[in-house]
């Protein structure tokens, strides 16, 4: 063909077949390109309809069960009801009265029209005759003219007011029967009020524009290159029903958020989903927004808890997030697994020091238990929160041989003579240990309850049930009489324990033996080599991280910093001999049945190996430093989920959780909450109260401590209490121990308390507080008459004849401890302080018990009652 | 063909109407009743007074016939169909420093009134889970208060004045529960025709269930024992 | 093999795979029409008169061609996406860090060569060169019909130039460089954590002369025997000159024109000699070479 075509001559060969067929490709391929720009590539509009369909299916089918809900007794009555009205509607009566009011409106059409006329008229007379008058000349025909068209008025003005006297006769009667025709219809109507606010959604549903619903949040984030980059966002296109209560269990896209408290200081209309989800924002395919099929989409969707990790982009400096529970503990694994010895991590400046000082365990332990110890502390208490470094036999005895060295330099020794523990009995020890309190953080005996409440996999106080064999009696009894005689920095509170409480615990403590048989050995501790390289190791491995230890003063954090971890890339990872896991599998770790382990060659999969075996990439190259800790799959996932969080990404200032003062005092308050261990008992800000398995009935377990603390008590009965705590609740055997805070450390929690009770610190004379005598009478009225004296003790009670947990704080006291505004809070409703409380409320619902006595009005009533307790205080005083 | 055909139609006539049965039976008790624990009201000087006799404790209470007593026994799962609450309120009273009755079955929506015919001070304190627990103090004799409950749950009611005092209320989204009394026998009236489980409930002895087909009309029996 | 299917396959890479076959099938065709010229007496392209108005006669077919371009571009961008990568981060650049395609003949040139020659100088020196060809070329033989007989001293440094050390640089950077810049045979997976032997030697220490002295500066015999080297192998030029310079063809060309034909052409080939001398060695067992001449200044 070709051949043939090349012999014609190029002036008469014919390209028209050519030119339709390559025009027919170019209009077919643009008319391709268009279909696919607006059907294909937009597979959000087939979501829109199939949303609006869902939503429109389950409305409609509330709205007809809501109709089905409806008496149907009530819709024949008021339907009944609806049609006798009609019917009065054609009664001769009103028909008449219709009639005639119609008549009469036209004829006030007509007088006001002519009334309107006249006015008018008149006002140009009027107009004439000024005219007139004031170019001085003669104006009485004017005048005339004037008046003339005012009388006018009136007498039209007359007549209305006289057809409108004879519309009213007639209105009383047409209003009555169609007012009972409106009540009527409104009645009906009434009755389909559910039925009703579905019709208008539905409607506004059906009304709903099918289009992409963008949020743009201006100035959001940075670009690398710091500059403010605007973050566009348009998941709602098809995460449509995401505040809407009916798609509560619809599938994906269409799902209602699972945390409409979180959504409600969040707003996804304003805020957008991709700040804490993560994925790309303008994107509008499935694969491409959620990031998975964009290969070089570098912040894919999060999943499950890991979401969580965004919540650093702009509350990084909080360790408490309210609407991020897990979150929140995953802080908290951080900060008393204390990480931070280590790495340097962002928000985690600095923190306490975790372990014990090392500086005089001679005068606490044997060589040969620090020896075992530093060779593996798991060994010796499982749940120790010390990792397992792993050392040889050589390491741990060069590492003993620095610490009793330095151990023999110390300048300790016991307060008391040697021997001065002697004498306590061993059961009384027991039944003390387990009501004073120490069972809160020490596990002993196999009671692990509070443990397991905690849910850690670590205990934050060391299990005491091999203590026998661990300590030296003498110190011992040191230790428990005052802790920080030993070690001034320790968290160990003192108990006010008497001599002989202390003497009966250590009794029992030493009868705690370690019950292996833990073959001797011998260390050869005085060589001053070993002495140098037990040296040499502490400050490789970093011990002083966690350790106050002579001679390690200065040393820095030894390993990497995390403040970037979270956006490492896998390429710079190095997964040692480990298998790689198919990309596929949903699981990040398996150990194989050859002793091999696979992980996933992602960044999560390097991760939870890491944190499950910190040594897991060693190879014959690479030496790891890490120590192991023994963290649980949930821990390990939390953890990975912080790990996640820390990038150097983080929010405009416009948008970071304002740092303010406030926030300040919580996060100072929150970690010593956490270094002091208070969230062990006490329950704040939804945090802790572990100790609360152990007492059946709450009355009797440390009270929780709920957000109105601070607006509850006063600054300076807080202070001395939590100086030397007294007692307030003189039926329980649980103490509050002395923790021996500094001022600055109680000014912290106090601040802390008042704080989330949003007060100001301040000071205040609070016996200063007058009292309104109006009050006096009334308040011993109510006092008696609302038998308060019941629960309450006040003074001298008699405590033998009610049981220990029927007794309610002393009344006699409040006034030297509790703020005044608070007690009245607190008696106009208990349980909206402190949900669960076993103090009544008394004005249930707003309705007082007495309806006489102030009016019955329950402030009034709650401000008297407050007042007598105030009165029965100063007495006191 | 005209034998289906009108057993087709006794069939839908059935749906359609809806046959209803009753559910009868009784709680016994094997072995010995434990001795009921006295109670003790030495705390308040008006409860003491307020009894001639001392009073036991209403946790394990066996009938004369050998039957268990303050057992809810009540259809488990949901039932077809809508029933409202009754226009009658529940009476949960507190007389001489006990509750009466010692477990109160009540349906969603009920008005219960709860009233304190004694001359001292009680609290009504729910440990309910589902429904918003409250804790209300009546210190005036007469005092009354009017509650709902909205949830299907049983929880436990007490007083924190008098340790003591302690009842239970059921509440259920149908009408179809019991409380056994003197004899130990229940009954649930007019429950629809069809397949169900029937629970037993006892504050000590905990939950019991049982299979029971209801027939379209007359009743069905069914027992239910406990034992120590 | 796996990864090698998938980056040739890349939207990106379209276009290097277009130029490959591109490249072939027009050598292909210019060759083997001028094989056919050369074993004619007269070519072709001269026995041909017929001569037509441009327009409408070669523009109607131009026009047709642009329809046909223009349908090709709308259906490829209905079928790829516009090949987009990560935001720039300078924090986090990726892995490998590849120039565009056009470039990477170039950025491949940086293995072998510093910045500055790799950068600026042979691209200065391509860009001159291609401006001067039309006046140092004074052959007039092979205008407007294909040969190779007549111009083959033009067209095989021609050919040098573009297919070896461009295209093949960039099939070279674009499918065999990797992560770290590593070389990765077609069927090797592009490993991140790969090792490479780095064993790199200058040449003068294959003679047993230190480039450094062990106080750490130049050691000046290298530097004497790297000038020698280097200048006496651009001395081939003046020398061949010596030798040739009465011929029928130098007279011709002239001092100037020679010069500067022996200057790009020397170039040109110590590019290449560059290269076998970096790679050659690895496959004989020998360390690489680094640098022929090291000076404070430069190094070649």
């Amino acid at each position: 063909m070709f051949e043939q075509r090349a012999g014609i001559p190029v002036e008469q060969r014919s390209y028209g077949k050519f030119y339709i067929a390559f025009s027919a490709i170019l209009f077919l391929g643009t008319v391709w390109a268009v279909w696919d720009e607006v059907t294909v590539r937009r597979p959000w509009k087939e979501y829109q309809e199939s949303y609006y369909a869902v939503l429109h299916e389950r409305l409609d089918s509330l709205k007809r069960a809501a109709i089905e809900e409806i008496d149907s007794t009530d819709i024949v009555f008021y339907e009944n009801a609806l049609r006798e009205a009609e019917t009065r509607l054609r009664t001769n009566e009103y028909l008449q009265a219709l009639e005639k009011k119609t008549a009469l409106l036209s004829e006030l059409d007509i007088a006001t029209r002519e009334w309107r006329f006249a006015r008018s008229r008149s006002d140009a007379a009027y107009y004439q005759y000024q005219k007139t008058s004031l170019s001085g000349a003669d104006a009485a025909a004017e005048k005339a003219e004037v008046e003339r068209h005012d009388a006018r008025i009136a007498e039209y003005a007359a007549q209305m007011a006289d057809i409108e006297a004879q519309i009213a006769v007639f209105d009383t009667t047409v209003n009555k029967h169609q007012d009972a025709l409106l009540k009527a219809t409104a009645d009906l109507r009434g009755l389909y009020v559910t039925a009703d606010s579905y019709n208008l959604k539905l409607e506004r549903a059906s009304r709903a524009p099918r289009d992409i619903k963008q949020v743009m949040l201006a100035d959001f984030e940075y670009t690398p290159f710091t500059e403010i980059k605007a973050r566009i966002d348009r998941c709602q296109t098809c995460h449509l029903g995401w505040g809407e209560d009916v798609m509560e269990d619809a599938p994906q896209p269409f799902a209602k958020h699972p945390l409409p408290e979180l959504l409600a200081v969040h707003n996804p209309e304003t805020f957008g989903c991709t700040p804490c989800h993560r994925g790309q924002g303008p994107a509008l395919t499935e694969g491409f927004a959620h990031g998975f099929e964009d290969h070089y989409w570098e912040t894919p969707i999060l999943k499950g808890v890991e979401t969580y990790a965004t919540c650093n982009t702009c509350h990084s400096e909080e360790t408490v997030l309210k609407h991020a529970k897990p979150f929140t503990k995953a802080k908290q694994l951080v900060l008393e697994s204390g990480c931070y010895g280590c790495h340097e991590i962002k928000g985690y400046t600095d923190p306490p020091k975790i372990g014990p000082v090392l500086n005089s365990l001679t005068s606490k332990t044997t060589p040969e238990w620090i020896y075992r110890w530093v060779g593996n502390p798991k060994e010796y208490n499982p749940h120790t929160r010390m990792p397992n470094f792993a050392f040889g036999e050589t390491d741990a005895e060069a590492i003993t041989a620095y610490l009793v060295k330095i151990g023999r330099e110390t300048d300790y020794s016991p307060q008391r003579p040697r021997g001065s523990f002697a004498g306590g009995s061993a059961s009384r020890g027991k039944e003390l240990f387990e009501a004073v309190g120490c069972q809160a953080c020490h596990v002993a005996g196999g009671y692990t309850s509070i443990r397991d409440e905690r849910g850690t996999s670590y205990d934050v106080a060391p299990e005491l049930t091999r203590v026998g064999s661990k300590v030296n009696a003498d110190w011992l009894f040191d230790w428990l009489k005052n802790p920080r005689h030993f070690n001034p920095t320790t968290r160990m509170p003192s108990l006010r324990l008497t001599d002989d409480e202390a003497r009966n615990l250590v009794a029992y403590l030493v009868t705690l033996k370690d019950e292996r048989n833990l073959p001797r050995v011998t260390l050869d501790l005085g060589n001053p080599e070993k002495i140098a390289r037990g040296d040499a190791l502490i400050r490789e491995y970093g011990c002083a991280g966690c350790h106050e230890i002579k001679g390690m003063e200065r040393e820095g954090k030894v390993s990497v910093n995390l403040s970037d971890f979270g956006r490492k890339k896998v390429e710079q990872m190095d997964f040692g001999n480990t298998k790689p896991l198919g990309k596929t599998a949903d699981f990040d770790y398996q150990e194989n049945a050859d002793g091999t382990v696979s992980v996933k060659h992602t960044w999560a999969g390097w991760v939870y190996g890491k944190l499950k075996n910190s040594r897991l990439y060693i190879t014959d190259r690479i030496a790891q430093k890490m120590p192991i800790f023994s963290f649980t799959e949930e821990e390990i996932t939390l953890m990975r989920a912080f790990l996640l969080s820390m990038t150097r990404e983080v929010a405009l200032p416009t948008y970071q959780h304002d740092f303010t003062k406030r926030i300040k005092d919580l996060e100072a308050g929150r970690r010593l909450s956490v270094h002091y261990n208070c969230i062990q008992c006490h329950t704040l800000e939804d945090r802790g109260g572990f100790m609360s398995v152990k007492y059946e009935d709450p009355g009797l377990g440390p009270p929780p401590l709920p957000e109105s603390q601070g607006a509850k008590v006063q600054e300076q009965w807080l202070h001395s209490f939590l100086r030397n705590p007294s007692t307030v609740r003189p039926w329980l055997k649980l103490r509050m121990p002395t923790f021996q805070f500094s001022d600055q450390e109680i000014g912290s929690i106090q601040k802390y308390f008042l704080a989330m009770s949003n007060q100001d610190f301040g000071i205040r004379d609070y016996p200063a507080t007058p009292v309104e005598a109006k009050y006096v009478s009334p308040g011993r009225k109510l006092f008696d008459l609302y038998q308060c004296a019941k629960c309450h003790p006040s003074g001298a009670a008699d405590l033998s004849e009610l049981s220990a947990s029927d007794l309610a704080p002393d009344l006699s006291l409040a006034a030297s401890r509790l703020k005044p505004e608070w007690i009245v809070e607190w008696i106009i409703d208990p349980q909206k302080l402190q949900p669960g409380t076993r103090m009544p409320s008394f004005f249930y619902e707003g309705i007082a018990p007495d309806e006489e006595t102030l009016g019955g009005n329950v402030r009034e009533q709650a401000k008297a009652l407050s007042t007598h307790i105030w009165n029965l205080g100063k007495r006191n005083r | 063909m005209k034998a289906i055909g009108i057993m087709l139609a006794v069939v839908m006539v059935g749906i359609s109407t809806g046959f209803a049965g009753d559910v009868t039976g009784k709680v016994s008790f094997a072995g010995t009743a434990p001795q009921a624990a006295r109670l003790r009201m030495d705390a308040d000087r008006f409860c003491k007074a307020a009894h001639k006799s001392p009073v036991t404790s209403e946790e394990v209470v066996v009938n004369k016939n050998g039957t268990l007593r303050n057992v809810l026994v009540y259809v488990k799962g949901p039932v077809a169909g809508k029933f409202s609450a009754p226009k009658d309120k529940a009476l949960f009273d507190q007389v001489g420093c006990v509750y009466l009755p010692h477990v109160l079955g009540v349906q969603t929506g009920q008005s219960v009134e709860i009233r304190n015919s004694d001359n001292t001070l009680h609290n009504v304190h729910t440990l309910s889970e589902k429904n918003p627990s409250f804790n209300a103090g009546q210190p005036i004799k007469g005092h009354k208060l009017t509650k709902k409950f909205e949830k299907v749950e049983t929880f436990r009611v007490k007083c924190d004045v008098h340790s003591w005092m302690g009842a239970y209320i059921g509440v259920f989204d149908h009408p179809f529960f019991a409380v056994t009394g003197d004899d130990g026998s229940f009954t649930l009236k007019g429950v629809p025709a069809g397949e169900y489980t029937v629970e037993a409930w006892h504050e000590k002895y905990g939950a019991k269930t049982m299979k029971v087909t209801v027939p379209a009309s007359g009743k069905q029996t069914v027992d239910f024992s406990y034992s120590n | 093999m796996e990864q090698f299917l998938e980056i040739i396959s890349k939207p990106d890479n379209i276009p290097i795979v277009a130029l490959l076959v591109g490249v072939i099938f027009f050598s292909w065709l210019a060759w083997t029409k001028a094989r056919r010229n050369d074993a004619l007496a007269v070519p072709v392209e001269a026995t041909l008169d017929d001569k037509v108005q441009v327009w409408p006669y070669l523009v109607r077919i131009e026009f047709l061609a642009t329809i046909a371009v223009m349908a090709i571009l709308v259906l490829w961008s209905v079928f790829l996406d516009a090949p987009l990568e990560e935001p720039a981060n300078r924090a986090l650049t990726p892995n490998p860090s590849k120039a565009p395609w056009y470039f990477l003949g170039l950025q491949e040139l940086l293995v072998y060569f510093d910045p500055w020659i790799a950068g600026v100088i042979l691209p200065t020196l391509i860009i001159v060169g291609l401006m001067a060809i039309p006046y140092i070329d004074i052959n007039e033989k092979g205008n407007g019909y294909y040969t190779f007989k007549d111009r083959k001293f033009s067209i095989l440094v021609f050919a040098f130039g573009f297919i070896v050390l461009w295209v093949a640089l960039i099939v070279l950077g674009t499918f065999m460089r990797g992560p770290g810049w590593n070389f990765f045979l077609p069927w090797e997976k592009w490993d991140p954590h790969y090792v490479a032997v780095l064993t790199n030697v200058d040449l003068s220490e294959y003679l047993g002369i230190a480039t450094r002295l062990p106080n750490n500066t130049l050691n000046p015999a290298a530097m004497i025997f790297g000038a020698v080297v280097v200048m006496g192998y651009f001395a081939v030029g003046p020398i061949y000159w010596i030798w040739k310079r009465n011929t029928e063809l130098m007279q011709k060309l002239g001092l100037v024109r020679y010069a500067i034909v022996s200057f790009l052409l020397l170039s040109m080939g110590g590019v290449l000699i560059k290269i076998i001398l970096r790679l050659a060695p690895t496959a004989l067992g020998m360390n690489p070479v680094k640098y022929v001449w090291v000076t404070p200044w430069f190094n070649i």
